[in-house]
């Protein structure tokens, strides 16, 4: 600001952050612009000094710090730091020349998690699949193939929700995904294999094997979950099975995104009948995922006859 | 007690074969169920360091991962307390900025498993669909992983080195116990090798249980079972994980030339383990 009256003010981008208006004045790959007015309750990007370390610390590990007063705190030694609190101001101090798209895929991982959970979602560990009008969520423990399995059904022509992380609103009366993602975190193989090849791929992290590519259409509204998917790597001759009870949310970490840090944060009963909630409600199916990629259709198949379409 | 049994190996040495049996003896069945069992040993996932570490690991680079591993063993056993947590591992053994990798204040012992280089090299080619040539090159590799595209599998990226500085660096430089076992004489005596194996890990085996879980842990059996259910430790692209079961195939398939590129790139070593 400067004293002659007229401010000097650098315009904000604005981004669609996990169904919130996120204002940064840095530019951000991947993360699509904000359509219509800002909200009243925006979220705010910037850079600056975030702390070190924060005060009377309910939960550390080495990359994070969650405090009593809820605020939270991601660092990773050697790339820099986020200090993310009440829901609306994610502060990252980098400590090396770090790129933009490894600052997002920080930004929409652990760091979205944090921020979601102090505004209190349901948070899964999941890619979302709008097929037939409903939301097919398929969850799975890392390196079990989610994102190839999402692929495979966005390469039938249905639409991308969300990819690794899906917020569900409303689980115990009208659940829905809100369209998060519009990039998939794939493989050079699974790029291959799903025709991705031709299309542009965006920088995950420096040296990592993964990279993102962005189908040419994406979910816009929020969309109504139809089932959930568990994705499991071990072979029991059972290609597909409902599952039932307490079978639909067992090993609760292994479908809750970033469960200690929810924990942490006091959303641990919340998430939990969240989950029942939506157990409840939808039908949830213990999927075996494909021995190798030249099957994928068909556990792609088996995730739309479930869905009732195809 | 200390958590931690690690059975340490460079690959393709022996490693899963000892550490079924060892689970069916933790279970107490004579049975051994390859799939049930792989699944049941919670390890090197990084679906347990990504929930214990607060991070996604496909995110982060080798040296981020190699530096929180002191942290994750930590956590796991602290949360495991009394229980014997018998864990596989391909690491070589190393400190990472001065601190252990596996911390041996929560390790109560290690069984390594060596085999002989050149059975080695034969066993690598055929599993990694190398040509022996390129599978001896791996093995003289300082920067050889477990997987190089770790970040598309469900296992932590575990560093190798070369065939020698792993054997070196558990044998010579490991202050946890370490009972080192050589697959040549678990091949010939299975029965006195798992005992000896599960009295260094402080698991109860009696000669019986011992000969029963021997039974069913034939090389035959795993690879009916390999065949019938999809192994799920198999990488797709090789035909079997169980592949052989025995010793000296080397002196049927290696040329002169590179046994002596094996025993001169693995000598020292080779004499410490008593392959030479």
């Amino acid at each position: 600001m400067n004293n002659s009256g007229t401010e000097q003010i650098e315009p904000f981008h604005r981004y669609s952050y996990f169904g919130l208006c996120l204002l940064s004045r840095h530019d951000l790959p991947i993360l699509l612009p904000w359509q219509g007015e800002t909200p009243k309750d925006f979220a705010v990007f910037e850079s600056g000094d975030a702390p070190e370390d924060l005060p009377e610390i309910l939960y550390e590990t080495p990359l994070v710090q969650v405090s009593a007063d809820g605020s939270a705190l991601f660092r990773l030694a050697g790339f820099g730091r986020f200090h993310v609190s009440a829901g609306r101001r994610i502060v990252f101090t980098p400590q090396a020349d770090v790129l933009p798209e490894e600052i997002v895929t920080f930004l929409t991982a652990t760091v979205a998690c944090m921020l979601l959970y102090q505004r209190g979602f349901l948070l899964l560990h999941a890619s979302a699949v709008e097929i037939g009008g409903r939301a097919a969520l398929i969850t799975a423990p890392t390196g079990t193939g989610k994102s190839t399995l999402a692929g495979a059904l966005v390469s039938r022509g249905y639409r991308l929700i969300a990819d690794d992380l899906a917020v569900v609103t409303a689980p115990e009366s009208d659940p829905r995904v809100i369209p998060t993602s519009m990039s998939l975190k794939l493989g050079p193989d699974s790029i291959e294999t799903l025709g991705f090849g031709g299309q542009a791929q965006v920088l995950v992290r420096r040296g990592q094997v993964k990279k993102r590519v962005m189908p040419p259409d994406h979910a816009a509204t929020p969309v109504p979950v139809g089932a959930v998917f568990r994705l499991s790597a071990l072979r029991k001759n059972e290609p597909i099975r409902r599952l039932s009870g307490v079978e639909c949310i067992a090993s609760v970490s292994d479908i809750i995104a970033k469960h200690r840090i929810g924990k942490a944060m006091g959303r641990g009963p919340a998430l939990f009948y969240g989950l029942s909630a939506l157990a409840a409600r939808i039908p949830f199916y213990r999927l075996e995922r494909s021995s190798s990629l030249a099957t994928l259709d068909e556990t792609a198949r088996m995730v739309e006859d479930a869905m009732g379409v195809g | 007690m200390s958590t931690y049994a690690f059975i340490a190996s460079y690959p393709k040495s022996g490693n899963t074969w000892l550490r079924l049996m060892l689970l069916c003896a933790q279970a107490g069945q004579s049975e051994v169920d390859i799939n049930a069992l792989e699944m049941g040993a919670p390890g090197l996932t990084r679906s347990l360091f990504d929930e214990i570490v607060g991070g996604d690991s496909e995110d982060l680079t080798l040296d981020e991962i190699n530096r929180l591993r002191p942290f994750y063993h930590r956590e796991i056993a602290r949360a495991a307390g009394d229980r014997l947590l018998i864990c596989r591992t391909h690491d070589y053994w190393r400190e990472i900025d001065g601190e252990p990798m596996i911390p041996p204040d929560v390790c109560r012992a290690v069984v390594y498993v060596t085999r002989d280089p050149r059975d080695v090299a034969v066993s690598l080619a055929h599993y990694e669909n190398l040509s022996i040539d390129g599978a001896i090159g791996r093995m003289a590799n300082p920067h050889a992983r477990v997987a190089s595209r770790w970040a598309l599998r469900a296992d932590l990226p575990q560093v190798q080195g070369t065939w020698s500085q792993h054997v070196l660096s558990w044998l010579e430089t490991c202050p946890v116990p370490v009972l080192h076992l050589r697959y040549e004489d678990i091949l010939a005596q299975p029965e006195a090798a798992l005992l000896r194996a599960a009295d260094a890990i402080g698991l109860p085996l009696t000669p019986g249980m011992a000969a029963a879980i021997i039974d069913s842990a034939r090389i035959e059996k795993l690879q009916r079972q390999e065949m019938a259910s999809e192994y799920v430790a198999r990488p797709a692209a090789t035909a079997r994980f169980f592949r052989e079961g025995r010793a000296g195939q080397w002196r049927e398939v290696l040329t002169r030339t590179q046994v002596a590129r094996i025993e001169r790139e693995h000598g020292v070593a080779m004499q410490r383990a008593g392959y030479a």
